[in-house]
């Protein structure tokens, strides 16, 4: 049964591989399974995750209010099913009662995110921010003023970076304008060119990292078809 | 903008003269004063703010109607619409129409007294024509004559029985003659025709002047109708008017029954009417009553002179002299309209009043007609014609040239009109002869007379009836009652007039009774050439309109056909020009006839002329083919070469045909070759590269490949993660966060890998959850697999991403967990995963959970901010940092062991290579290709 799966997935893979050669039909069949077998599967986990932790537990309460409460919220979760409708005479009244509960997700949601967010995100990170600029040897270093540069570095960084977004200036509006756009317009040139200097070096590790992961990804299938191919050869040849 | 005619300089559309040499220029537009706005010129107002443009003074007021316009009176007969004349006007035209008016009725006119209001409201009251009220009679029966010496006998007769003609009269006619009645049933549209057609000066005065005994609904509608002036007729001055008879004098006249209408006929006393009502004696050669000739003489004694003077010359011996005179007296319009007689063949038909006398310029009035008998044998005038209707010359001719009836005659407008009478007025000479039968008669008298048995079938106000034209011209002789021979024509009399072939045989009752209803016939008369242009066409053989060729006509008068067809119209020149001529063989067509290819007008005025209109250079035309060549000439407008050559383009691209074989949805498109090399050595390099890092790079090549870096460097995370994982203790619950797809799951084993390595030996409880559907199942696939793993009541899939999270993290099983692993490709899922847990240590105090992540490569360098903060404790961020790991715990090489990352290292500077040489070419190709 393991080489049997050893062999589909090797198939599989080989199939993914003809891609590199052009699109064909094989490389779609082999998509669309990988594709088809996820959802399949994210399908079946919601569906029982729903049926059994939403309905059967809403329904096996024995605190009838406890149950109400769940019975109602399963019912708020149906009109939600609503909104698959399309907008007509009859539906058009019934579908505004599923805004009900896409509001109270809305702002549940919203809720949650936005109080990680700030307490998960923003806070922290710029406290990292600014915790570079120390004398104190951090991250390994132990030269205080590198420490320091490092720190003004990533500090500076941050804020020209976030700067460069909102810089708007005016392009060659002509004579008479000269002065202004010599004066006004030329730090906002300079932070805006910074920031998307900054921007391509963050973007370029960010692609050093996918390429380390696809060439990963592609190491370890041809790994997988060389170990399934050692094997067969050590079938084959005994 | 406007071009000045001068210079040619473009103006602009309001300027009135030109910029540059400052002609005038023609306005097309007119610029508001107010907004600025251009108009067309012929707007009064803006169109922009609805401001005036033009003046009110200098615009022309419509005209409005007085409100006092004095009405034209309607006819007092339904159904007859003479043409009428206010009173107003017609004493406003007194003066004109008098100076060429003839001398008797000059006379007539002065007499005339200028009507007043009493004698407008007189008229309007009982709507008595003006002429008739001047001589004295009234629509009312009252006889009033201003003088009565004036008045007739014969239309002093009686007392007129009718009603009044007012305006609100539209009974029907009470006691109309059937001829007249007719008129009144028929349409109304035809009535005005005919009353046009019939004007005053057209119609016999003892017509014109009659209707003493007419009702107010017999009388003809125009009741302030005057007599229109013409050359011909001359108006008498007072002194010379004819005295008619007082109503003391008046003494009935004898007219048989079916002569006259019977308006005329019950005017008469009934002595009269009792001796006319004896048979008339139609022969030739009956003596007319002795009775009747005294009776007329006694009615001459008080005819006017000038109705007198006709008299007297036809109660002479006619003789060819004296009837030569006679018609040399007459007047030119009446010798003209004088009909030939001709034998009648239809004696069925009492004989009218054969007698017309019309009176000539200077001439006394004619007798009156008489019952006289006939002077010739042919010509035969019946004792109850009046002397002057006898005058009438109806001289025979062969009997084929009888009037049947059938021809119709053309309108009296065009018959008999005053040009055509002043045109022959020159060239007639006319006698005057009796007409003694009513074979003699002219025919429109004899149409008269068969109207008033027949209602139906005769036209409004016909007075001719159908005439055929004779070859012998028609004299006009006087004749007396006595029966003296009837004078031939002679060749004075106009050629118009021979042309009416006046029939010998007096029209039938049934003849007329088949006449169309629509129009009478009436004499053909000679019309000028410019009038015979626009004749209508000869009309079919049902007698509608008839034109027969005749000999004696002028030269270049019309000729029409006779019916069955269409009249040849006359083609103006400029269409004649195009009618195609001969043309030689081989001789290309003028250029005249060069026109678009339409085709030729098979048949018409216009045959064989094909489409007038002009060919237009680039209209392309029809080109034909051999079979078939075009139907005209082609033209060859002057096209340049370019537009010819990218018409033969598009020909050319219109005519082939498109490929089949070529699905365009599904056939990819044709890469250059270069590039398709391109793929093929990329591709190659790849699989050469990993391939050869597996069995031909020997091992140490690949370690001294490898960064000398230690785990501290390379991974700074890795320390800490080792650190915090060997904190852990027997019974410590750790949650596994598996955060990632199967598309990362060959990276992402390998990093959890050795996680869980050294989660087992740490024995600590697992509890593997996942915001993902996909997730737990992946957790299933990690090896090792968790050695004391625990699972959530129900589903470790946790719903909701944040909130599931959130909601995860308050319950028990988590309240009890001392560290997070979470295991990422999602940024985002990650920094869930980092913002709950945040708030939820913070809402825990005393027992932080420590968070410790595993992400890929591609997600470390996205998630490093809470990598590098002090949320995190710990980290692995991709294959290296985990072999790292490895070799930081010292568990090994795991699987694949160093030849994995040697691999990964070659296939890492392959890449860079690539890039490199990538980067290099766009250069080179960038600057060449511009």
């Amino acid at each position: 049964m393991d080489l049997l799966g050893l062999i589909i997935g090797a198939v599989l893979t080989l199939m993914i591989f003809s891609y590199l050669l052009r699109d064909n039909q094989l490389y779609r069949w082999a998509l669309a399974l990988l594709v088809g077998t996820a959802s399949g599967y994210a399908m079946a986990i919601a569906v029982r995750f729903v049926m059994n932790e939403w309905i059967s537990l809403a329904l096996s309460e024995p605190n009838t209010s406890v149950r109400m409460i769940y019975i109602g919220v399963l019912l708020m979760g149906c009109l939600m099913l609503l909104k698959g409708f399309t907008p007509t005479r009859f539906t058009g009244l019934i579908m505004t009662l599923s805004n009900i509960p896409l509001g109270y997700l809305v702002g549940v949601g919203a809720a949650v995110a936005v109080s990680g967010a700030l307490m998960g995100t923003l806070i922290p990170q710029v406290l990292t921010t600014g915790a570079e600029l120390t004398m104190n040897g951090v991250n390994g270093l132990s030269d205080g003023w590198l420490t320091l540069v490092q720190g003004i570095v990533i500090a500076l960084s941050t804020i020209i970076t976030l700067l460069s977004f909102s810089m708007n200036y005016k392009r060659g509006a002509g004579t008479g304008q000269e002065g202004g756009r010599r004066r006004g317009d030329r730090w906002k040139r300079t932070c805006r060119g910074v920031g998307q200097a900054i921007i391509a070096i963050a973007l370029g590790t960010a692609f050093a990292g996918t390429i380390t992961t696809a060439l990963t990804a592609l190491m370890m299938r041809l790994w997988y078809l060389a170990d399934l191919l050692s094997r067969w050869t050590v079938l084959i040849g005994g | 903008m406007i071009r000045c005619p001068a210079c040619g300089t473009q103006n602009q559309d309001d300027r009135r003269a030109c910029r540059v040499c400052g002609t005038a220029l023609p306005q097309t537009k007119l610029r508001c004063p107010k907004c600025g706005a251009l108009n067309s010129v012929g707007n009064l107002f803006c169109d922009q703010c609805n401001t005036r443009l033009v003046h009110a003074e200098d615009t022309i007021p419509p005209e409005e109607p007085e409100s006092g316009e004095e009405e034209f009176p309607t006819s007092a007969v339904k159904g007859i619409s003479l043409p009428s004349r206010l009173p107003s006007d017609i004493a406003e035209d007194d003066e004109s129409a008098s100076d060429s008016l003839p001398d008797w009725l000059s006379g007539l006119m002065d007499d005339v007294q200028p009507l007043d209001d009493a004698a407008e409201d007189e008229t309007e009251e009982t709507g008595t024509p003006s002429w008739l009220l001047d001589a004295g009679l009234d629509m009312t029966g009252n006889i009033e004559p201003q003088d009565p010496d004036e008045i007739p006998d014969w239309l002093r007769a009686g007392s007129v029985e009718s009603d009044a003609l007012t305006d609100e009269s539209e009974d029907e006619p009470k006691a109309l003659p059937d001829w007249l009645a007719a008129m009144a049933e028929e349409s109304e549209p035809s009535l005005p025709e005919a009353d046009d057609a019939y004007p005053d000066e057209t119609l016999p005065d003892w017509l014109r002047g009659a209707g003493n005994d007419r009702s107010a609904d017999e009388m003809p509608a125009t009741a302030d109708r005057e007599p229109v002036a013409d050359a011909h007729y001359e108006i008498v001055a007072d002194d010379e008017a004819p005295v008619g008879p007082t109503e003391d004098d008046k003494e009935p006249l004898i007219f048989s029954e079916s002569e006259l209408p019977d308006w005329l006929f019950e005017s008469q006393p009934e002595a009269s009417q009792a001796a006319a009502r004896q048979p008339a004696s139609p022969s030739a050669g009956d003596e007319p009553a002795d009775d009747a000739i005294d009776e007329m003489d006694n009615a001459d004694a008080a005819l006017p002179d000038w109705l007198l003077e006709l008299s007297d010359d036809t109660v002479e011996d006619v003789t060819e002299d004296t009837a030569e005179e006679a018609i040399e007296a007459l007047p030119s319009w009446l010798t003209e309209l004088a009909p030939e007689v001709r034998e009648a063949e239809a004696p069925d038909i009492a004989p009218a009043a054969d007698r017309i006398l019309m009176p000539d310029d200077g001439d006394e009035a004619v007798r009156l007609p008489t019952d006289e008998a006939p002077s010739t044998p042919d010509v035969q005038v019946s004792d109850d014609v009046p002397d002057w209707l006898a005058g009438l010359d109806l001289a025979r001719t062969a009997p084929d040239d009888s009037f049947t009836g059938d021809q119709s005659i053309p309108a009296p407008s065009e018959a008999a009109t005053g040009d055509i009478l002043e045109e022959e007025e020159a060239t007639a000479e006319p006698t005057w002869e009796r007409l003694t039968s009513s074979d003699e008669e002219p025919a429109w008298l004899r149409g008269l007379r068969a109207g008033e048995e027949t209602t139906e079938d005769t036209a409004a106000g016909s007075v001719f009836l159908d005439l055929e034209p004779t070859e012998a011209p028609v004299a006009f002789v006087e004749d007396d009652l006595s029966g003296t021979q009837p004078i031939e024509a002679t060749d004075e009399i106009p050629a118009w007039l021979r042309d009416l072939d006046v029939g010998a045989s007096e029209p039938s009752v049934d003849d007329v009774d088949t006449h169309d209803t629509a129009t009478p016939p009436l004499a053909r008369a000679e019309l000028p050439p410019w009038l015979e242009e626009l004749a209508p066409p000869e009309a079919d053989d049902t007698g509608a309109s008839g034109f027969e060729i005749h000999e004696g006509a002028e030269e270049g008068a019309r000729q029409p056909r006779v019916s069955g067809s269409l009249t040849p119209a006359d083609i103006p020149d400029w269409i004649e020009q195009l009618r195609p001529g001969p043309q030689e063989e081989g001789q290309p067509l003028p250029r005249r006839q060069m026109v678009l290819p339409t085709p030729a007008e098979p048949e018409g005025p216009l045959q064989g002329i094909p489409g007038v209109l002009p060919s237009h250079a680039m209209v392309d035309m029809a080109t034909g083919t051999d079979e078939e060549p075009a139907p005209g000439p082609v033209l060859a407008p002057p096209l340049p070469e370019s537009v010819i050559a990218q018409a033969q383009l598009w020909q050319q691209l219109l005519e082939q045909p498109r490929s089949v074989e070529r699905p365009v949805a599904q056939q990819r498109p044709q890469r250059a070759p270069h590039l398709r090399v391109m793929r093929w050595i990329v591709a190659a390099i790849l699989v050469i590269g990993i391939l050869a890092a597996f069995w031909l790079v020997p091992e140490g090549l690949v370690r001294s490949l490898q960064p000398p870096l230690s785990a501290a460097q390379g991974a700074p995370g890795t320390t800490a993660l080792v650190e915090g994982l060997d904190r852990l203790g027997p019974g410590d619950t750790v949650i596994l966060a598996v955060e990632y797809t199967p598309a990362y799951a060959d990276e992402m084993s390998q990093i959890a890998a050795p996680l869980l390595e050294h989660l087992n030996t740490r024995d600590v409880e697992v509890l593997i959850v996942s915001t993902l559907p996909e997730g737990t199942g992946l957790s299933y696939a990690l090896t090792p697999q968790p050695r004391n793993r625990q699972t959530l009541t129900g589903s470790d899939y946790l719903a909701g991403n944040a909130s599931g999270i959130a909601a995860f993290l308050n319950r028990s099983e988590a309240e009890t967990a001392r560290q997070l692993i979470i295991l990422a490709s999602d940024p985002q899922r990650f920094g869930w995963w980092i913002e709950q847990t945040t708030l939820h240590n913070q809402r825990r105090a005393d027992a932080e959970m420590v968070i410790s992540a595993g992400v890929s490569a591609a997600t470390g360098p996205l998630v490093t901010p809470y990598l590098r903060s002090d949320i995190v404790t710990g980290w692995i961020a991709g294959f290296p940092q985990a072999a790292m790991y490895r070799d930081a715990r010292g568990s090994g090489t795991g699987v694949g062991g160093t030849s994995l990352l040697g691999i990964l290292t070659l296939a890492h500077w392959a890449v860079a290579a690539l890039l490199l040489v990538a980067w290099i070419a766009n250069l080179i190709n960038k600057k060449g290709g511009g």
